[in-house]
């Protein structure tokens, strides 16, 4: 409920477990706690635990903002006041928030803040206001799961599962890293739909375990390893999806699974050359054929001409990391064609008609490269990872004698591609072994599905393949390796693979199936005894097949239901076909029709309370209505719920333990067979529970919160503590009342100790600032002198939400580049450089390959650091458009000005936004704003009001990258008094807001803005934009003014002109004075007057005499003699 | 105008102005630009002159109003004196005109650059001298020799005035020569070197005039010596620093001056002759060990001398020029000191003058 960008938790914090010994030492330092010392041992003991909260309080309250008194009021009302906006903005609400201070004694205070926002669902609201989580990010401990647990990907396009430990360990050693530009995505539920989507991973984690690990087993034969403090999903008994610490699980809980993985793009063909290795293909006679002699001519245009002597010497075609002889070039270039490990080696990118060919005992068999993945492939590929093996050239099934069909299959595809094949039959097994002839399929079947029974796996483009295809492949497996019991509608599979065997789960997982799974281990007559994996799905998924049908009538499958155990208002568990109301033994029954319900069924529904009876009239309670609204919902989405088989305590010790964050959703599917888990980012809300403990501990009340969330149903009032002893929320009041005011809306009342000052690190100020920043903002807030300030909103629009986008090649730092281009699957570094950065076309590619003197056609892996360091040098000669601002949300000029028009009084306003910029690889938005004039104080130096994501930055502007930058700029030049490097001084208030997918703090505090020079300079720029309207309207201003000095100046020389000239003249004074002021009014002489300027070449002229010429004129004027 | 006597020339001056503003005209006074622009050498005469642009001074104009009414006001004093025949000083007129314009901060005139400025512009507009429209600069400068005057109804002998010699008025118009019997004229840039050569007496010994400016050549020494070469025909020596500033005061004397180019016709000298120090009195005097090295204005300003239009094509000159240029450095004329303290009175000036080793 709350957005990421503003709520950016802190990263790391000093360890809550803090060793004992360590705690003592410091508690010994105070002399109050020199009495407890005397305290028994055992009750020291005791409350350990309750010292520790506290004491973790006590110990990282500066970067809570629990400092001081003063700062812990404001911490207070920002944490809430950022919630409320940050959820009405989610739920697209224009906010309106109302704060109130109310002072009870002289550091005594109630806070109360109340908004509009989508409301608390009451179960929530214990969750979010009272526990202090030291958890994932706040807490030294992240979530983790094992190394070896599975782990589904999305990587440009193709599905991938692989373990969790593999995947990190390609990015790290230990510690944390942010991969987000690499945007590989994990499949992950959202929270509205429960729908599952790929998401973006932002950063992998791995460091050392250092808590207990737990192996939870469900019904169904997953399993997970995962920390104790590592959350998984349940579901609660308002049906919404909440997470659960590993620890607190117990057996016969229910846990989240999908029920569906999303479909990833559908892959209709693949490249050979992909599957096949550059070594074998050397040894082999594989070439690839139909290429033109201009095409072969292009890719040795990119190789160097060598000479190498051995007998002779030769003439060579050198490429990075091959060479070619020239004789051998000729002959390529004569009859069209080229070896295939060269294709390989070079990673070309083919022409589309180009084919590979091989030979067979001097037959020879053309296969096309681009391989379309047919219904008949995949079955093939089925049947070859059942039965299987690969030799060196040939391809091996068994079969029982009695599997025509299978055997049919084999030959057919064999038959259709020109190849050889042979039927031998084995007497003495009953069985009928097929050869199917060709080094190239040998070894392509062997890369695919690996060699061995124990090795076999699924090949990773069958993932992708499509839902059809898909089936094919299942199906063929489990005729090779399956068998469908009769009688029992179970479908099952049996294979020594274990890897084949998860890779299966969540290939069924992909058609919509729960697979269920089990281990058998056979102590045969061998050495080592051998595990076998069953894999079975039952009833009706057995459906799913185009050739399995059940043997009897189907059933649903357990994992379809609803558990009783969640809705215990239900006698049994509930399936999607049943009616909710059937299940309940009522029939014929509409929504809120109660018409044609007898009293039997009246007295039964009232007595579950899901209908209430007031004056004759039935009515539906809001819990059935939760439930009416619910239960689709949860059966509509991707989500099932599986049973807590067995949980088992691992005594590891010192592992490594992995995870990934996912921002927004923060969960992702793992573990084997596909579980739902919750990711390290942690929940959010962090500040306000901080809120909670703080008065808590100050003040003994509990903290009231009172939330409605849609005008029908009444509030929701909670009474809350902290334990300080579990850090678990404790129920003081719970209680159900009226909110007639409110359709929706969430009030928190908070008593605590504080400080009220007023100044620049002000609650008034805070206020002011959030408004400015935020003009589509209602604020309305109640000082402690009861004096009421409204801050009306200046704007009716939202913030846009944000969209995804690429990182931006400006600002992309060496490392991250060298990373990506290991990862990438894009053949060309062109290539690359177009699918993985935002705003390059295939033209700004080229450009950039160019500016950095490396060939557009080169692979990625062969790019060396010292190539890449060209590449980020070339990245910036390059011009490219600035990245898309889809992916921030910046306040737009006109916006901003409101937003100050609200908050500051002046005469003049103007504000600019900056193009989107970048900093390594985050694009940023820098927002300027100016008032000026007015009221404003004229001789102090100006204000600069810091922003970042919408919230102001109060404390620390010394250490800003902004006050800097305001520092840097010449204002003089633009109407502001300024010394140098210095703040500049004058009537004015500058605002600068910073907008990122991540502003970099310069510490945990977040008071501060990193100095980077890619910030520095926007901000500079921004407020050049915005200093020169400044300096036009000064200038204006500063003329008018002149002008009218100079009317007035020029009344006043007159009587002093009439004077001198009626005495040197002899005439009237009066006479001479009317005439000149009569003058004074017409019309030219008052253009004369006030258009100064044009007569600057004059002024300019006579100032002249006393200016450039001074050095000669003066030593003159003085009389001519010498002016040393 | 006419040639008209100063009173005159002012009232008719105000007059004009007076009519401009019956007529309902932005008054306006024209008078001969003076600026650096429109100075231009007269080969002819050999002077610097003022060139043929005029300027306008409006008075209903931002940037001319104040100069306009400092103009007037200036006029207006100027009149006042001369009805009442007293003469000021530009520090009294300066106190005169200032004032503060009643209701306001702007006072008539700031300080006196503002009145002299004025007054030099008035001079132009009426053409009469300040001398002439009764106001003088300050007494600077001494004179002895051999000579008899008469100012303001006293007989004044040069020749027996104590060791101060005759203070030299700004304005030297009135005086009367009444017998010259000197046979050249001596002006020197260092007040200490006039005493020098008045204590060992060597106008009496050399029987001539030797002329000293405190500082700085006032307008009246230059009026004076002119009146000396030209109604007696002296020959007029200049004794100066070894220095580009040196050089600058013989020119000026000799040439005339960018700001007092319209007073050109009643200030040059076309006689007068550099005496020293030369760049060759360094070798025959061996003075080259006193030399103070030169500074980077020092070389500018040697530049600037050596393109003026009058010394561009004389070659002597241009040798000097080269010489100092090469040396580096300047000298003062008290290094002659250094060979006794009678050296240039006894020796270094007679023998010059005996020599005739003089730049024209």
């Amino acid at each position: 409920m709350f957005k990421e960008a503003r709520r950016e938790v802190q990263k790391s914090m000093v360890g809550y477990s803090m060793p004992k010994a360590e705690a003592k030492s410091q508690k010994n330092g105070q002399s109050k706690v020199h009495k407890e010392e005397l305290i028994h041992a055992r009750e020291l003991a005791k409350k350990q635990r309750e010292i520790s909260i506290a004491e973790f309080f006590e110990k990282n309250r500066h970067l809570l903002g629990f400092d001081n008194p003063r700062k812990a009021l404001l911490t207070t009302i920002k944490e809430a006041v950022d919630n409320s906006l940050d959820a009405c903005e989610e739920a697209r609400i224009l906010p309106e928030v109302t704060v109130e201070l109310i002072q009870l004694g002289e550091t005594r205070f109630r806070i109360i803040i109340e908004d509009n926002g989508p409301g608390i669902v009451k179960q929530q609201i214990p969750k979010i206001f009272a526990k202090l989580l030291y958890g994932s990010k706040f807490h030294k401990l992240s979530q983790s799961l094992t190394a070896e647990q599975p782990f589904i990907i999305e990587n440009k396009g193709r599905l991938e599962v692989t373990t969790i430990g593999a995947f990190v360990d390609s990015f790290i050693e230990e510690g944390e890293k942010d991969i987000f530009a690499l945007n590989i995505k994990v499949p992950a539920f959202d929270w509205k739909n429960y729908k599952y989507s790929f998401q973006p991973i932002s950063r992998v984690i791995k460091h050392r375990q250092n808590n207990e690990i737990y192996e939870i087993k469900l019904q169904s034969g997953r399993k997970i390893k995962v920390t104790g403090c590592h959350s998984l999903f349940s579901l609660d008994s308002n049906l919404k999806v909440q997470q659960t610490e590993a620890r607190e699980l117990k057996m016969g809980d229910y846990l989240i699974a999908p029920k569906k993985l999303p479909e990833p793009e559908t892959l209709s063909s693949i490249e050979l050359l992909d599957y096949i290795s550059a070594e074998t293909a050397q040894k082999q006679y594989w070439y690839v054929y139909g290429l033109s002699p201009g095409y072969i001519r292009e890719v040795f245009s990119n190789a160097w001409i060598i000479h190498k002597k051995t007998s002779k010497s030769r003439k060579y075609h050198h490429f990075e990391n091959i060479d070619v002889l020239d004789d051998s070039y000729k002959q390529y270039l004569h009859k069209g064609f080229l070896p295939a490990y060269l294709a390989i080696k070079l990673k070309l990118r083919l022409p589309e008609n180009s084919y590979l060919q091989t030979y067979h005992h001097g037959k020879i068999t053309k296969v096309p490269l681009d391989w379309p993945l047919s219904s008949s492939f995949m079955r093939f590929l089925g049947l070859f990872t059942a039965e299987g093996h690969a030799d060196h050239r040939q391809a091996g099934f068994t079969f029982g004698r009695q599997e025509k069909d299978l055997i049919g299959e084999v030959t057919n595809f064999a038959l259709m591609h020109g190849m050889d094949y042979t039927l031998e039959n084995r007497e003495e097994k009953n069985c009928v072994r097929v050869k199917v002839f060709g080094g190239l399929l040998s070894h392509l079947l062997e890369r695919w599905c690996g060699k061995g029974a124990k090795n076999k796996h699924i090949p990773d483009f069958v993932f992708s393949s499509g839902l059809e295809n898909r089936q094919h492949f299942i199906d063929a497996l489990y005729r090779g390796d399956g068998h469908n019991t009769k009688g029992r509608n179970q479908l099952m599979h049996t294979t020594v693979s274990q890897r084949l065997a998860n890779e299966l789960m969540y290939l069924w997982l992909m058609q919509g199936v729960i697979a269920h799974q089990s281990q058998k281990t056979n102590r045969g007559l061998g050495k080592t005894p051998s595990v076998t994996y069953i894999t079975t799905v039952y009833g009706k998924d057995i459906e799913k097949s185009f050739c399995f049908r059940c043997n009897t009538t189907s059933k649903t499958n357990a994992y379809r239901f609803l558990p009783k155990q969640l809705i215990p208002e239900l006698k049994r568990s509930l399936s999607p076909r049943q009616d909710l109301f059937q299940a309940m033994g009522v029939t014929h029954c509409k929504f809120r029709d109660f018409s044609n319900l007898n009293q039997h069924n009246i007295t039964y529904l009232q007595r579950k309370r899901m209908v209430e009876v007031r004056e004759g009239q039935v009515f539906c309670t809001p819990r059935l209505q939760l439930l009416q609204e619910e239960i689709p919902l949860f059966f509509a989405s991707d989500l099932c719920l599986l049973k807590i088989v067995s949980i088992e305590r691992l005594d590891l010790c010192n592992e490594w333990v992995y995870d990934v964050s996912v921002p927004g959703v923060e969960n992702f599917v793992g573990g084997w067979g596909g579980m739902s888990a919750h990711n390290s980012r942690g929940q959010q809300g962090i500040g306000i529970s901080a809120a909670v403990l703080y008065a808590q501990l100050t003040t003994g009340k509990p903290a009231l919160i009172t939330s409605k969330t849609d005008a029908k149903s009444k509030a929701a009032q909670t009474k809350l503590k902290i334990s300080t002893s579990t850090n678990e929320p404790e129920i003081i009041e719970e209680i159900q009342l009226d909110w007639p005011e409110k359709e929706h809306g969430t009030k928190i009342e908070i008593e605590l100790e504080g400080v009220y000052l007023k100044g620049r690190q002000s609650v008034d100020e805070y206020l002011k600032e959030t408004a400015i920043v935020n003009p589509h903002v209602t604020i309305i807030y109640v000082n402690p002198e009861a004096q009421q300030t409204i801050f009306p909103r200046a704007a009716n629009e939202l913030p846009a939400p944000v969209k995804e986008i690429l990182p931006h090649p400006y600002g992309v730092e060496l490392g991250i580049l060298i990373k990506m281009l290991e990862n990438t699957s894009s053949r060309t570094l062109q290539s690359f450089l177009t699918d993985s950065f935002s705003r390059v076309s295939p033209a700004v590619a080229k450009e950039i390959c160019e500016n950095s003197a490396v060939l557009p056609n080169i692979k990625p892996d062969e790019i060396t650091r010292e190539m890449a360091e060209r590449l980020i040098e070339g990245i910036k000669k390059t011009k490219i458009i600035a990245p898309s601002t889809d992916c921030i949300s910046p306040i737009g000029e006109e916006q901003l000005e409101k937003g100050l028009r609200k908050g500051i009084t002046a005469e003049f306003y103007c504000a600019a936004t900056r193009p989107a910029a970048v900093y390594r690889g985050n694009p940023f938005v820098i927002e300027v704003a100016l008032a000026y004039g007015g009221e404003l104080p004229k001789d102090q130096t100006v204000r600069v009001l810091r922003f970042a994501n919408r919230v102001p930055l109060l404390y620390q502007p010394g250490a800003c990258a902004i006050s800097e930058s305001v520092n840097d700029v010449a204002w003089k030049s633009y109407g502001l008094e300024q010394s140098r490097n210095s703040p500049p001084v004058g009537p004015c208030v500058i605002v600068v807001h910073m907008s990122s997918v991540w502003v970099p703090f310069t510490s945990e505090s977040k008071e501060a803005i990193a100095h980077y020079p890619e910030i520095i300079k926007e901000i500079k720029l921004g407020l050049q934009e915005c200093g020169r309207l400044l300096g036009i309207y000064v200038r204006k201003k500063t003329r008018i003014h002149e002008q009218m000095a100079r009317a007035d100046m020029f009344e006043k020389f007159l009587p002093e002109l009439a004077d001198s000239l009626a005495s040197l003249a002899k005439e009237n004074k009066e006479k001479i004075l009317k005439a000149l002021q009569k003058m004074l009014v017409r019309p030219e002489i008052k253009q004369e007057i006030l258009a100064g300027g044009e007569e600057d070449k004059l002024y300019k002229m006579e100032l002249s005499d006393k200016g450039e010429e001074k050095e000669d004129m003066q030593r003159e004027l003085n009389g001519e003699g010498k002016g040393r | 105008m006419k040639k008209q006597e100063p009173g005159k020339k002012l009232e008719e001056f105000g007059k004009e102005l007076v009519r401009e503003i019956d007529k309902g005209k932005n008054p306006a006074i024209e008078f001969s630009l003076r600026s650096l622009s429109n100075v231009v050498f007269d080969e002819k005469s050999r002077t610097l002159t003022l060139g043929e642009k005029t300027q306008q001074r409006l008075f209903f104009n931002v940037a001319h109003a104040k100069k306009f009414l400092q103009t007037v006001e200036m006029a207006k004093v100027s009149k006042n004196l001369l009805d009442v025949g007293k003469h000021a000083s530009l520090r009294d007129v300066f106190y005169m005109a200032k004032r503060t314009i009643p209701h306001s901060n702007i006072n008539i005139v700031d300080d006196q650059a503002e009145s002299d400025k004025a007054i030099e512009d008035l001079e132009l507009i009426t053409d009469c001298s300040r001398e002439q429209l009764n106001i003088n600069a300050n007494k600077m400068g001494s004179v002895a020799g051999n000579v008899v005057i008469e100012d303001a109804g006293d007989s004044i002998n040069w020749a027996k005035l104590g060791s101060g010699g005759w203070s030299i008025p700004s304005n030297v118009e009135k005086i009367e020569f009444k017998s010259v019997k000197a046979k050249y004229v001596i002006y020197m840039e260092k007040q200490a070197v006039w005493e020098r050569l008045h204590e060992d007496k060597f106008w009496e010994k050399q029987n001539c005039i030797i002329v000293t400016s405190q500082g700085q050549t006032t307008r009246g020494i230059r009026r004076l010596l002119q009146r000396l070469t030209e109604e007696h025909s002296l020959p007029i020596y200049v004794l100066a620093d070894f220095d580009p500033w040196g050089f600058y005061i013989y020119s000026v004397l000799k040439y005339g001056s960018i700001n007092l180019a319209h007073m050109s016709g009643t200030m040059t000298l076309q006689n007068a002759r550099f005496l020293g120090i030369s760049a060759d009195d360094v070798a025959n005097y061996d003075l080259k060990k006193h030399f103070i090295k030169f500074k980077e204005v020092d070389m500018t300003r040697l530049k600037q001398i050596a393109e003026y239009d009058w010394f561009k094509k004389n070659k002597a000159w241009q040798r000097q020029f080269k010489l100092m240029k090469d040396f580096g450095a300047k000298l003062e004329i008290q290094s002659l000191s250094s060979k006794g303290i009678t050296f240039i009175s006894e020796k270094y000036l007679p023998e010059k003058i005996k020599r005739g080793e003089f730049l024209e």
